[in-house]
């Protein structure tokens, strides 16, 4: 089983996985339909290219074990699913069709109109500083004048930096401004004021942060310190987390080990509670969203 | 096409043996009209369920032995199904009783149990499994019939499908949409105590002349019964006398009649004659 | 769920007590349930008779949830293979436990294996099902949810919101406890799956996350959503290098095979616990008993002892049964249950004859 990959190909469009009750009320089969960024349909979010910086070739990792009995497990379930007596399989709800009207769509269940914002970068905007995040636009270069706001702002003197290029891109400069700037090894990150990170995706209806373990080469920048700075091209922007989480499925093998959809920063109350490390999460985020 | 005669033996219900004989008449005649070769062990009493609903395992387990060791005789003689005409002693049977034997602490009785409630059907899901096997059936006169179909039946014994397609394939008998299809009758709620005194209360309460029901959960009647106005069915059927019964007495109680039947009793009535005698 | 709205209870559902499934989020609740009977109750829309959930769902959300549940359900065995394939694949560890007993074992040896002598959990029902604790300090391992010094600690212990079987991920949803870092900071990361929490494709999980985020609190709007699909990539700083998946039956699967929940006083009318999902009519509803109804007679044991004297012996039935068919030609009343005075006055059914259908039978007239 070793290196093989569960694919959309593997579940076809006429897998009962698809297939939903009602037939009666004029539900068409739904299915996983492949679709392009542009193409006017939902869009299929994927892992932003690396440009410059060629693609990891990532090894395939060791395959995990496997313990217990699985044959006895799973025949257990299907018996016990099936009540061990003969029943019939009790009447199933009905799904209500797709208002006429209503352009198709491969999804399930289409997010409702106030749901999909169609001003994306308004919209995250507002939804970030709802959160509690606070939000810096920004045309093409970062300026001189903004990182030096920010790290007098925060009196963050030292800093952990992600592997995603952008985020180390933005911690050369800051490096060049005076601030002492590390790999985000837990140590590291536990100790710096701020996480410097940049986000695979942004979610526009909740104001969240899409961040790929992989991409950045772990998960600390964006936890342990207290204030993330994340750096986002508009470009990324997604309208709700649906069309992310739909995606997911179509290339599985970018599915990094960890990948972390990030709402607000947190209440530092709780972390108090849970941690004796003092302030270890993040309780300030701030975004610089490049156009 | 005519399959293999199969060997029932009927679990008649106390509901039925007592308040509505008819219907056994009725299911047996359907029964051997399918082919099947049909007995019955005078030895069984009740399944136990009034008991086990109000929430007394023991007394509900002790009424059910006598029954449960008469099906099993009738399993070991040879009989190779167990048919019952009511949908809430058939999930009682199938669905109910290993619990209930469980909850009264007889463990060997409740493997017992399951032994004899794999081999038990409702009627109308045998018929179903024995579809080939019915002769057509048409019956006399057309009549408009809306379907109850019990909470028991369908939401335990999970039986949704069978009831109507029996009806369907009754020449003469046109099924009207009536939306109280699934919707419970009440009886098990409280064994539909208090039914026309509650009405009665509750009409006075509010002052109005409109019987209400005080619980709203208890269906409301009214549109029960103004939905049967508006489809006029000639008869309300279901697979559960209790039910039936039930219905008709609330009905009568707030002065609109309905007349109930049995499906086995449609069933039976739309065979050719002669059929299903022995 | 990790420190969700549903972690109400500590406690392992006992022998007797009930386990329902909620149909819409997938979570199990333990416990008996009370109906208040004396709560007002909404009135019907007229319109009741279309089994609508808009009715209750305004946007049809929990319409499809019920859908993708019915679909899940249907293949779960299928799914676990798959589910399980994909993860290993990934480099997980699957371990399969058909009991609490199971599951807790094989995390001990985790712990063993780790030497380790705390366990940082994030808050869960299903860790708290399994009665991990009590395992854990008979072997001399704590169950902690902080942490006290070191930053990664060897061994973190999860539950997983859902499951899925397309990429063999899991997806662990925080609000305000600390699933994402016991996920992200752990040497071992111990998932307890649940597999009524198993969905096949990422369209299904989808549906099933939208419906848990909007069940949440709406005050907290912090929040994190970790999809785990492996142990680290070698040159990740972090992260955990096992990750093990204790699949979990635990009674799950009775349970979604439908037999009905066995609560007191349930008339298992097949409402429990959500009609709609059972397409069930509106009216059905779980936890009538006529042992409720006060004064009605049916809360009495002896009456009902009185009924089973009567019914528990065949000849005595026949002996009570014959009298009552005599006894209904008489007043024209249905009598044939000895309590149901109540109900039996006032509903009349038509006599035909005396003899009951063994009656007839005993006679060949059948």
């Amino acid at each position: 089983m070793s290196g093989e990959d569960l694919s959309d190909k593997d579940l076809r469009d006429d897998d009962p996985t698809w297939q939903l009750a009602g037939a009666a009320v004029g539900i068409r089969a739904l299915g996983p339909e492949p679709t392009g960024a542009g193409s006017g349909e939902a869009p299929t979010w994927r892992v932003p290219s690396l440009g410059e910086r060629p693609r990891r070739e990532v090894p395939a990792p060791a395959p995990g074990s496997e313990h217990g009995d699985r044959g006895c497990f799973v025949t257990g379930v299907r018996e016990r699913l099936a009540g061990g007596v003969p029943t019939n399989p009790p009447h199933r709800p009905v799904v209500l069709a797709a208002e006429p009207g209503r352009d198709d769509e491969a999804d399930l269940a289409p997010d409702d109109a106030e749901a999909a914002p169609v001003d994306l970068v308004g919209s995250f905007v507002r939804a970030v500083e709802d959160v509690g995040g606070v939000c810096h636009r920004v045309e093409g270069e970062v300026p001189d004048a903004l990182l030096d706001h920010l790290v007098a702002e925060l009196d963050a003197w030292e800093m952990v930096v992600s592997a995603e290029p952008e985020a180390v891109a933005l911690g050369e400069r800051l490096s060049g401004r005076g601030v002492e700037v590390s790999p985000a090894t837990p140590e590291a990150a536990v100790a710096a004021t701020v996480g410097v990170t940049s986000a695979v995706a942004g979610i526009a209806a909740t104001g969240s942060l899409v961040l790929d373990s992989r991409r950045a080469g772990g998960r600390g920048a964006a936890l342990l310190p207290a204030i993330h700075l994340c750096v986002l091209p508009v470009e990324r922007l997604l309208a709700t987390p649906g069309d992310l989480f739909r995606s997911l499925g179509a290339a599985p093998e970018d599915l990094p080990p960890a990948l972390v959809v990030e709402t607000g920063a947190s209440r530092a109350g709780d972390i108090e509670q849970l941690l004796a490390l003092g302030t270890s999460r993040p309780i300030g985020l701030h975004l610089l969203l490049v156009s | 096409m005519a399959e293999s005669e199969v060997r029932a033996t009927l679990l008649v219900t106390c509901v039925v043996d007592v308040v509505a004989p008819e219907v056994g008449e009725a299911t047996v005649r359907l029964l051997r009209a399918a082919g099947c070769e049909v007995s019955c062990d005078l030895a069984q009493t009740c399944c136990g369920r009034p008991a086990w609903d109000a929430g007394f395992p023991a007394e509900a387990a002790a009424v059910a032995r006598p029954t449960l060791e008469a099906l099993e005789a009738e399993l070991e003689a040879g009989a190779e199904v167990v048919v019952v005409p009511a949908g809430s002693c058939a999930a009682m049977v199938r669905q109910s009783w290993p619990a209930m034997f469980e909850a009264a602490g007889e463990r060997l009785a409740a493997e017992r149990a399951r032994l004899v409630g794999g081999h038990t059907r409702e009627l109308s899901e045998l018929l179903a499994e024995r579809n080939g096997s019915l002769p057509s059936l048409q019956l006399v006169r057309s009549t408009r019939v809306a379907l109850h179909q019990s909470c028991h039946l369908r939401g335990e014994h999970r039986v949704d499908r069978q009831p109507s397609d029996l009806l369907d394939r009754i020449g003469g008998c046109q099924t009207v949409e009536w939306p109280s299809a699934i919707a419970c009758c009440g009886f098990a709620d409280g064994l539909g105590a208090e039914g026309p005194e509650r009405v009665e209360r509750a009409a006075r309460a509010d002052g109005t002349d409109r019987a209400e029901p005080v619980i709203g959960t208890e269906i409301d009647l009214l549109a029960d019964l103004d939905a049967i106005d508006a489809i006029e069915p000639d008869l309300v059927v279901g697979c559960d006398t209790a039910c039936l019964v039930h219905l008709r007495g609330r009905a009568e109680a707030a002065g609109r009649p309905i007349e109930v039947r049995h499906l086995a009793e449609v069933a039976a009535e739309a065979l050719p004659a002669g059929a299903g005698w022995r | 769920m990790s420190a969700h709205a549903d972690d109400r209870r500590a406690e392992r559902p006992g022998p007797g007590t009930a386990v329902l499934l909620h149909p819409v989020s997938g979570a199990l609740d333990a416990g008996p349930r009370h109906v208040d009977r004396t709560a007002p109750v909404e009135r019907i829309s007229p319109d009741r008779g279309r089994v609508l959930p808009e009715l209750v769902d305004p946007d049809g959300l929990d319409a499809v949830a019920a859908a993708v549940r019915w679909e899940v359900m249907a293949s779960l065995p299928e799914l676990l293979e798959r589910f399980a394939d994909a993860a290993l694949a990934r480099g997980a560890h699957i371990y399969w436990a058909s009991t609490a007993l199971e599951a807790r074992s094989y995390v001990v040896r985790v712990v063993q294996a780790h030497d380790a002598e705390r366990v940082v959990r994030s808050r869960s029902t299903v860790i708290d099902e399994i009665e991990l604790r009590a395992a854990l300090e008979a072997r001399g391992a704590a169950m902690v949810e902080g942490w006290d010094g070191a930053l990664i600690p060897e061994v973190g212990i999860t539950g997983v919101d859902v499951a899925v079987a397309e990429t063999g991920s899991i997806v662990v949803v925080t609000e305000e406890g600390n699933g994402r870092l016991v996920a992200s900071l752990s040497r071992a990361h111990v998932a307890v799956l649940g597999i009524d929490r198993l969905v096949g494709s990422w369209q299904q999980a989808e549906v099933v996350l939208r419906l848990l985020s909007r069940s949440a609190d709406g005050h907290d709007r912090s929040s994190s959503t970790t999809v785990v699909t492996g142990a680290r990539d070698p040159d990740e700083l972090d992260g955990p290098e096992e990750l093990h998946i204790v699949v979990l039956d635990d009674g799950r699967s009775s349970v979604l095979g439908g037999r009905p929940p066995e609560v007191p006083g349930c008339i298992h009318c097949g409402a429990a616990p959500d009609g709609r999902d059972l397409g069930m009519g509106p009216g059905n509803r779980m936890g009538l008993s006529p042992a409720d109804d006060a004064g009605s007679g049916f809360d009495e044991p002896a009456a009902w002892q009185l009924w089973a004297a009567a019914w528990s012996d065949a000849s005595r039935y026949e002996a009570t049964t014959r009298a009552v068919t005599w006894g209904r030609l008489a007043t024209g009343t249905a009598g044939h249950l000895p309590l149901a005075t109540s109900w039996t006055a006032g509903r009349t059914v038509p006599q035909r004859t005396a003899e009951r259908f063994r009656d007839r039978w005993r006679k060949g007239l059948v």
